[in-house]
């Protein structure tokens, strides 16, 4: 996978001049080969921990009102 | 319109407008990555769930002060708070990561038992496990940014930033990451097909 920036605008809106490409080269390939090996350890937090934080959001927002 | 269509700034203007479903839907949509940075960071569950609800705790506290200024950017904004909570918690143990994780799992443990040829599906549940020990041993600047990439799904001008190096840099060591995970792999015949 290759990917290439969007070039970012100035103040005065011109495309500024760094333009790059993400390419890793020669380790592209390997790289996509282990992809869905890395997604195997993709891991959530435990539902108490969201739960603490809505809660916590919910009770600044009361403070709010 | 149903939040999941909605964009991350629509749904911080939801949630700054008072309504939890914005906070929620964007907890829903980036807390596996954010959670996967973190923990792979520290390798350690527990300390990984209180980084990141300190993390949140941050998030919340600014969008409610009105203080959230970083348009379009929200995922790499709440990684670069997660990261600097990790340095910061390794700053004041003046721990570094080790390479055993949490679950006592250690590599040359796994290594051993690939010398003893075991069933498919315990060799795939282990290689994963492989694959998260070398990542693990990877210098902590390449480990940094091939978990950003990876998992944060960052583009390397936003790991350059987080991180406070040059683009060049920090692709570089993404390169460098995928060539020392390469070599281990390579030196202890472990294989990914599974």
């Amino acid at each position: 996978m290759v990917r290439t920036s969007t070039p970012a605008l100035s103040p005065s809106g011109a495309a500024q001049s760094e333009l790059y490409t993400e390419s890793l080269g020669e380790e592209e390939q390997f790289y996509s080969s282990i992809q869905a090996a890395l997604n195997k350890n993709i891991k959530d937090p435990e539902e108490d921990t969201i739960r603490f934080i809505l809660n916590y959001s919910r009770f600044l927002q009361e403070r709010r009102k | 319109m149903k939040l999941q269509a909605k964009t991350d700034q629509e749904l911080i203007d939801l949630y700054v407008a008072g309504h939890d479903t914005g906070l929620e839907e964007l907890l829903r949509r980036h807390k596996s990555r954010i959670y996967t940075s973190i923990y792979l960071l520290v390798k350690d569950s527990y300390l990984a769930e209180d980084i990141f609800q300190d993390t949140f705790i941050k998030v919340i506290n600014t969008l409610q002060a009105g203080k959230y200024n970083e348009e379009g950017k929200f995922l790499p904004w709440v990684l670069r708070i997660a990261h600097n909570l990790v340095i910061d918690y390794f700053r004041k143990d003046k721990r570094t990561p080790v390479v055993t994780n949490g679950d006592g799992f250690d590599i040359f443990d796994v290594l051993h038992f690939y010398d003893e040829s075991a069933e498919d599906k315990m060799v795939r549940e282990q290689t994963h496990k492989d694959l998260r020990a070398m990542i693990h041993l990877l210098p902590s600047d390449q480990k940094e940014v091939l978990i950003m990439r990876h998992y944060g799904d960052l583009s390397f001008k936003e790991i350059a930033e987080i991180t406070n190096v040059s683009i060049n840099t920090a692709l570089g060591r993404m390169r460098y990451a995928l060539s020392n995970l390469r070599k281990m792999m390579q030196e202890k015949e472990l294989s990914l097909r599974h």
